[in-house]
């Protein structure tokens, strides 16, 4: 909250307003913007030299910072033009490192992923890792894509991974965010996990079906718990009319 | 007396009327010039010129007494130009706004300008300088040069839609830059409606963001009219019934303004001022402006706004809303029958809006018809809805037509296709196709325009799409096909890459080969 004073004519008169209101009609009037001391004494951070904005960036909590490879709260890059999504696969043998991969820990951000969990490449592969010993919630490695052009058919993303040690699970995971307007911003998950140890490459696939209103794919592998996961010779195509029947989501 | 280049025009006046004979001489050395230029610039006939400045440095001489402001000597010299230049040609006075008299030129009781009648005129002057070069140039010929439209352009009812717009533009320009101008005296009159309802008639499907979505019905009881007015999604909040529930700041015992409209009662409230009224004298595609009237300790003022801002205003503060007879008698409809009119999602589906961007050009041929091809510009933000088919499109042969869909088209239109600027960024551009015209009254050609990614969201007007000098190709008329370019570096910015044709009022362009490519050179 903040309280706008006003002088006029008639003497000096307050209005109480949402402090987002205050600080506008500060900045729009040219107006000095003074705060309670001791609000100060207990909120500010030194900033020494010119560079205001770097000492309170560690104070920001995890979940409302702008990370690198983060969309905006609650709805994954889209809103981004500087890393929106293209309309077709990029990068699949990481020889651009994570270019177009997006380290995330779903689509509710409770938890800063980058945090407990780590991102990298290796050669042709792509690695999710856990960087704690006890990391919280999940993790994933995801590329997304427009849906455009998926529409009306179905898809299949196949991909080899390799995961050790592993104490809950990871696994492939296909995302279909459907368009803004529908109530819920609703998503369909589909996934295949392993758990335990898998250090032989296994391929794992996923078909999933693409509705007339879907916004968004989003593809890669996922983690859960302790461990790591490799994938490499990642793909996403259209099903061929022989290919199986599509996976439920899961 | 001292050398006059060290006294000011006030000094010059004032030493003049004393009778020293050289101040006065000194006055016509320094402004014959100026006052030459003026005259070459009002008469038509360029043997008149010497005479005219003879005569207006006479006829200053024998007024200098009456003079008010003696400091502000040049403006009234113009304006003792300009009489004599309209009485040498016998004109008539002349009326700039027609339902909005406004006298152009100064002119007072005894035949010579007032400062305010020269501040008036040069407040209309900056209006008319700041027209598009066609508009100008039309009132230019007709209220300054007395030619009839027909002499104007062809055909006259080009000059006639130039001369329409222009005067839209100069009313919008004075109401907001010089509210201080539009006395009461001189408003048009104006009938006092209520907001009878608001609806939100929003399609399924994705709906462009700045497309109208919901309508605000103003209800003229005594008349048995109402006047639909449409507004962007991003107002509808603002109204009912989709404001907010009521604030708890009651049950707190704190007045805390939560929203800017609010806030704005507020702090009027607080200064001591009142929102008198609202006023809407005219709705357009390029003026959708109120003007709120604020009564205050220090008399009454006015504050040109948005339309939404100003319909919010009115009912943040249940001040009375007021629009311009001329604009109801235009747009008005009978009582009860706006709910048959179009809805956005019929005329979205019209529009083949709903394609988000590509990262290439599409189908530049036209063999997919009008496929990734958009109808737009200002028009399809129409506070109006029977104004949005005042343009319409079409594909055959490989050919795109865009074209007026009513005799007085109004507004902007375009058929353009968008595409993420992200491939192209930092490179040179080039956009060119065949194009030929017909039967165009305004300005018609090729247009690429750059979005950059955090340029704020304004209605596609022609003045805003052709603001760039170098973005755009007028087209001259011509039946004929006829291949046009346009070289342009997008910044490294740059979100959106946009292009096509345009066509502002009556008549017909077609587009055909088109492409976009990168420059080979720099």
């Amino acid at each position: 909250m903040a309280r706008i004073r006003l002088a006029g004519a008639s003497g000096t008169r307050d209005v109480t307003a949402d402090l987002g209101l205050g600080l506008a009609i500060a900045v729009a009037t040219d107006a000095p913007v003074r705060l309670a001391a001791a609000l100060m004494d207990r909120l500010a951070l030194p900033a020494p030299g010119d560079d205001l904005l770097t000492p309170f960036l560690d104070h920001v909590p995890p979940n409302a910072q702008a990370l690198p490879g983060h969309g905006l709260a609650d709805w994954p890059l889209a809103t981004l033009p500087g890393r929106r999504p293209r309309y077709e696969p990029r990068n699949l043998d990481f020889a651009d490192g994570l270019s177009r991969w997006d380290l995330d820990s779903g689509f509710r951000r409770e938890t800063d992923p980058s945090q407990d969990y780590s991102a990298a490449t290796d050669g042709q592969c792509a690695i999710l890792s856990s960087a704690v010993p006890r990391p919280a919630g999940s993790a994933a490695l995801l590329q997304a894509i427009f849906a455009d052009d998926y529409r009306g058919a179905t898809v299949v993303f196949r991909g080899d991974i390799r995961a050790e040690p592993l104490t809950e699970q990871a696994g492939l995971r296909v995302e279909i965010l459907r368009h803004w307007w529908r109530v819920g911003r609703a998503r369909e998950d589909h996934g295949v996990t392993v758990s335990g140890g898998r250090h032989q490459w296994t391929s794992l696939e996923i078909t999933a079906p693409i509705p007339e209103d879907a916004d968004m794919i989003r593809f890669g592998i996922a983690l859960s718990g302790p461990g790591r996961v490799w994938l490499k010779n990642p793909e996403l195509r259209p099903a061929a009319p022989n290919d199986p029947e599509p996976v439920s989501g899961g | 007396m001292a050398d006059g280049a060290e006294l000011s025009d006030g000094d010059l006046v004032r030493l003049a009327r004393d009778g020293d004979p050289v101040a006065f001489r000194l006055l016509v050395e320094r402004y014959q010039p100026t006052a030459r230029a003026r005259a070459r610039r009002l008469c038509p006939n360029p043997s008149d010129v010497d005479d005219t400045v003879q005569e207006s440095f006479l006829q200053a001489f024998v007024a200098l007494d009456r003079l008010r402001e003696p400091d502000r000597f040049a403006g009234w010299l113009a304006g003792i130009v300009l009489n004599v230049c309209r009485s040498l040609y016998r004109r008539e006075q002349l009326t700039l706004l027609p339902d909005w008299p406004e006298p152009l030129h100064p002119a007072s009781a005894d035949g010579l300008p007032s400062a305010d009648d020269i501040d008036r005129a040069d407040a209309l002057r900056e209006a008319v300088a700041g027209l598009p070069a066609g508009q100008r140039r039309a009132v230019a010929l007709h209220y300054y040069a007395d030619l009839p439209p027909g002499q104007i352009a062809e055909p006259p009812g080009a000059a006639r839609v130039s001369l329409h717009k222009a005067r839209i533009r100069l009313r919008a320009y004075i109401t907001e830059h010089r509210p201080d101008l539009v006395s009461a005296a001189r408003r048009t009159h104006m009938t006092t409606v209520r907001i009878a309802r608001a609806e939100r008639r929003i399609p399924p499907g994705p709906v462009p963001d700045r497309f109208p979505t919901h309508v605000i019905v103003l209800a003229d009881d005594a008349g048995r009219r109402d006047l639909p007015i449409w507004l962007l999604g991003r107002d509808s909040h603002r109204f009912p019934p989709f404001d907010p529930p009521a604030a708890d700041h009651e049950r707190a015992g704190i007045a805390r303004a939560r929203t800017s409209d609010e806030l704005t009662d507020h702090l009027l409230r607080a200064a001591g001022a009142r929102v008198a009224g609202v006023d809407i004298d005219e709705l357009g595609p390029d003026v959708t402006v109120a003007r709120i009237e604020l009564a205050g300790p220090a008399g009454t003022r006015h504050v040109t706004a948005r339309l939404a801002d100003g319909l919010a205003v009115a009912i943040t503060a249940g001040a009375p809303l007021r629009v311009a007879d001329v604009v109801m008698d235009r747009l008005a409809v009978p009582m009860g029958a706006s709910e048959s009119g179009l809805s956005p999602e019929q005329t979205v589906r019209g529009l083949s809006l709903e394609h988000r961007p590509r990262y290439e050009p599409r189908n530049m041929t036209f063999a997919d018809g009008l496929e990734r091809w958009m109808l737009g510009g200002s028009f399809t933000e129409h506070a109006i809805e029977s104004r949005w088919q005042d343009y319409s499109c079409a594909a055959d042969g490989g050919i795109a037509m865009l074209f007026s869909a009513a005799p007085q088209p109004e507004g902007f239109a375009l058929l353009a296709q968008e595409m993420y600027a992200d491939d192209y960024r930092d490179a040179v551009v080039v956009f060119s196709g065949q194009v030929r015209t017909e039967d165009t009254a305004g300005r018609a050609g090729l247009v690429l325009w750059v979005r950059r990614v955090r340029d704020i969201r304004r209605p596609m007007t022609e003045e805003a799409a052709l603001a760039n000098p170098d973005n755009h190709i007028v087209m001259a008329g011509s039946r004929d096909w006829t291949r046009h370019r346009i070289t342009v570096r997008i910044p490294g910015d740059a979100s959106i890459v946009g292009f096509g044709i345009f066509l502002a009022g009556p008549g017909r362009i077609e587009l055909r080969d088109a492409e976009l490519t990168r420059s080979t050179t720099t």
